[in-house]
């Protein structure tokens, strides 16, 4: 088994309310890899990467993180190790950008959470990586949803987790946030994190994931890079659409 | 000296300043400075230790643990309208002291004890029924439901056993008075078993509160963060639901203080549970020892009856619309 496998499922079963939402399936996300789960309404990729992230349990079959078994791994451990961003987050809240960010830094304190230096200089570094140390004691209510969304992201990265889950991160983003939101995870993956996506446009998908994980009627229908050549026939099988041969705008990332 | 740091400040020493008012407050006018240069007759230093220094202390004990309940619950429901009153505390208290009045019980403890075991056996109740109900998931919407069902049922045997004690004119009065809620009849014993109560209850409560931070981004956020989401439910609802609990069980209803007292405190102050709930604790204490006042010098004055109950709804009410009003349009 090669150690550069970060994520590895092998005939994972995934059951909710006693209804199959993944079925057997197997898979490996590498280090320093942007994995992206694309699929329909309902084909299990929010399934699939909250039980990666401990939220819900499987099954059947193994899950491993680093090697170890998922189910071996206890939650506080496993919420150093690995950082999910959920797809609706409420931002009516009280707390300012800082105190926020600063949520992310729980997991590796005790009781009482004072923030030492350390957590101080991890939480100003994760903001300046998204570029909001400038609106750090606004209130996080008060941002636009593209800054929103980079807090969130500045969450993640303070978690220091090495595996960052993203649920249709930028489905209310416009798409100047959007490219900004995918350049940012493209600095992180650059930076050594893993990084499993979960997306609906299928443009975006190829513009940032290394290796594509495509879900469809409870098992993965296509497991490899973007410009493999059956690629294009899965989707247009799993989604039941025709894709054309023009060119579609392109955005620099 | 930063917003946070001034405002506690001016809370503690708000704090002292009412809780010596409070003393020196009621029938007898009794020069506190006599007291402490021990000038005062015997009878003063009676009414000083044995009434008035135990119902002081009472206030700020009743008005921080019913301030935490209701910030610790407003927490997990990420509502600010939770108080005990949801989860069948205060409605299984009520039925709990009612039943004991009917069935001809005159001592206060026991009538007391009577309330708070109903009052938390009610409330094992909601939770363990909605647990039922909800497929061995945390959903703290069915939590509420059932809680609502609950409260209602005890509502209702408690108006039943009201109706049939009509006829005996003092026992529906207790029933009606004990309703009312007040700090009248405080002594030592009383606050032998609060002090302790409300230390165990703040003792389990704070490895929460880190907790009710990250449970303030949902209940899935919050798992991924580490925190056992179904636990941190089931400890915050009983140690919520102990606090409140205990001290309805001996003082009677006493409402809006779990609602206001927290929600003041969090539009102050943020969001953040590790200053939220201690601050909230310290406006519950000032917010009571300022209604007591009030009852004391109404009754020393007017001769005006009225109870504290009553008093912190009255001025519960327009202070929290102004709080809300203040909101919208800042």
């Amino acid at each position: 088994m090669s150690s550069s496998q970060v994520i590895k499922a092998e005939g994972l079963t995934i059951l909710r309310d006693k209804k199959i939402i993944l079925e057997e399936i197997s898979f490996e996300v590498k280090a320093g890899e942007i994995a992206v789960l694309l699929g329909a309404n309902g084909s299990g990729k929010s399934t699939l990467l909250k039980t990666i992230a401990k939220i819900l349990s499987f099954q059947k079959g193994k899950l491993q993180i680093f090697d170890k078994d998922l189910s071996t791994i206890d939650l506080k451990t496993a919420s150093q190790s690995i950082s999910y961003t959920a797809q609706n987050n409420d931002f009516n809240l009280a707390f300012s950008v800082f105190e926020f960010v600063s949520l992310g830094r729980y997991p590796h304190k005790g009781m009482l959470p004072f923030l030492t230096q350390k957590d101080n200089e991890i939480i100003n570094q994760a903001l300046q990586t998204v570029d909001l140390l400038a609106l750090a004691k606004k209130n996080i209510n008060h941002l636009s949803g593209g800054e929103q969304q980079r807090a969130l992201l500045a969450r993640s990265i303070a978690t220091e987790a090495p595996i960052l889950l993203f649920d249709e991160p930028t489905n209310s983003l416009d798409i100047k946030h959007q490219l900004e939101f995918f350049k940012l995870l493209i600095t992180l993956r650059n930076a050594g994190k893993t990084i499993l996506i979960a997306i609906h446009n299928v443009n975006d998908a190829l513009k940032i994931g290394d290796k594509i994980l495509l879900l469809h009627q409870n098992k993965i229908k296509f497991d490899g890079p973007a410009n493999d050549p059956t690629f294009k026939s899965k989707i247009e099988e799993c989604f039941q659409i025709k894709l054309s041969n023009n060119q579609s705008y392109n955005f620099e990332l | 000296m930063n917003k946070l740091t001034l405002s506690i400040v001016i809370l503690i020493l708000s704090l002292l300043g009412l809780f010596i008012i409070h003393l020196a407050t009621g029938f007898f006018s009794i020069n506190l400075l006599d007291y402490i240069s021990n000038q005062t007759t015997l009878q003063e230093t009676a009414i000083l230790e044995n009434i008035r220094l135990p119902r002081a202390i009472m206030a700020i004990l009743v008005g921080s643990a019913l301030a935490i309940s209701g910030a610790i619950l407003q927490g997990i429901f990420r509502n600010p309208l939770a108080s005990s009153g949801i989860i069948g505390t205060d409605s299984g208290a009520m039925l709990g002291a009612i039943t004991a009045i009917f069935l001809g019980l005159t001592n206060q403890t026991l009538i007391a004890s009577f309330a708070f075991f109903t009052a938390t056996g009610i409330t094992v109740i909601v939770y363990f029924l909605s647990f039922q109900f909800q497929n061995k998931r945390s959903d703290l919407v069915v939590v509420i439901l059932t809680g609502i069902a609950m409260s209602a049922l005890c509502s209702a045997i408690s108006s039943i056993l009201l109706t049939i004690s009509l006829e005996d004119w003092d026992m529906g009065k207790r029933m009606v008075l004990w309703s009312f809620g007040s700090l009248e009849h405080t002594n030592w014993t009383h606050i032998k078993i609060i002090l302790p109560t409300f230390i165990i209850g703040c003792f389990f409560c704070l490895p929460h509160l880190k907790n009710l931070n990250l449970l303030s981004l949902g209940d899935e956020t919050a798992q991924s963060l580490g925190v056992k989401v179904g636990k941190t439910h089931f400890y915050i609802i009983f140690i919520s639901s102990f606090l409140a609990g205990i001290v309805v069980s001996i003082t009677g209803m006493i409402g809006f203080i779990g609602l206001v007292c927290p929600h003041i405190a969090r539009l102050m102050f943020g969001n953040n549970h590790l200053i939220l709930v201690p601050l909230s604790a310290l406006m519950g204490a000032i917010f009571l020892l300022a209604g007591d006042i009030v009852v004391l010098f109404l009754k020393a004055t007017y001769q005006v009856d009225l109870k504290i109950g009553i008093l912190t709804a009255l001025i519960g009410v327009p202070f929290f619309l102004s709080m809300i009003l203040k909101r919208k349009f800042s």
